[in-house]
């Protein structure tokens, strides 16, 4: 319960749990960085909780991060050949499914 | 500076100049907007064409946002799939096989693994947006362009997702176990 008591001037639980997830994925909002920074290390819970999320996303983001090489490479052959000979009928671009 | 490219660049420089370089997370977000490699290749290769149809008219503002835009009105139009039923279970199963975690990781031992499977299990909503925003790395800005929702909505679905993808994880129910 303490822990949802303002922290000397700076951010409660609640208004931290507002902001976490613009906080955890660097976007602008109104928030101070510091504020919630120094919050997340002096509350273990919502520390604990903004770890869990960092895992997550770090989960997530480790699974999306590279694209197949062959279809890279598809691409980039069609791209070359769509600035080198401009665009054929629209029907030509549709060609990986043959 | 994108007006200026506009006034003195040729379209096909333009094209190799602003669109070239985004090709692979065009690439990434095309998967979360297909059911296979082969769809997301059709649809980056349709994007990529309609991009270059009319990049003579593009202001060079914001390069992402346009091409986005054009992807999914691509994809809308071609009713390959809807949205947000985005990327299936399949694609997250892909994914959970080839990820790798670091060891350091405390919530459990298998966790990206478990987080993967978690996140099969939400909302088609919820799962759209946790996967253009944490797989895809997107800024809640293009994420709510590619949904066509504002981008509280984006943030809302995302705080709910991660919050039930924690709890999921925190039940530990999320190793293959479905008596637990």
């Amino acid at each position: 319960m303490l822990e949802m008591l303002r922290r000397k001037g700076g951010l409660n639980c609640l208004e931290v749990a507002r902001i976490l997830q613009s906080y955890l994925d660097a976007e602008p909002g109104k928030y101070s960085v510091e504020s919630v920074a120094n919050h997340l290390q002096e509350c273990r819970r919502c520390g604990l909780e903004a770890s869990d999320y960092r895992i997550m996303k770090a989960s997530l983001a480790s699974a999306g991060q590279s694209v197949p090489e062959d279809s890279l490479q598809r691409i980039r052959e069609f791209t070359a050949k769509l600035i080198s000979e401009g665009p054929d009928d629209p029907s030509d671009a549709i060609s990986s499914e043959s | 500076m994108a007006a200026d490219l506009n006034r003195t660049i040729a379209p096909k420089d333009m094209f190799e100049e602003l669109v070239v370089p985004e090709i692979e997370v065009l690439m990434r977000v095309a998967r979360s907007l297909s059911e296979g490699q082969y769809e997301a290749d059709d649809l980056v290769q349709e994007t990529l064409l309609r991009a270059y149809r009319s990049i003579g008219s593009f202001d060079g503002a914001h390069v992402r946002a346009w091409l986005f835009t054009i992807m999914r009105n691509a994809n809308m139009n071609r009713r390959r799939r809807k949205l947000p039923s985005l990327l299936g279970n399949a694609g997250l199963e892909s994914f959970a096989e080839k990820s790798k975690g670091p060891e350091e990781l405390t919530m459990d031992a298998s966790t990206d693994g478990s987080v993967l499977r978690a996140v099969a299990q939400l909302s088609p909503k919820l799962l759209a947006v946790i996967t253009l925003v944490d797989v895809d790395q997107l800024s809640y800005e293009e994420a709510a362009l590619i949904l066509e929702v504002p981008i509280g909505t984006v943030m809302s679905r995302l705080h709910r997702s991660r919050r039930r993808v924690r709890a999921m994880l925190q039940a530990g129910h999320l190793e293959g176990k479905a008596d637990r």
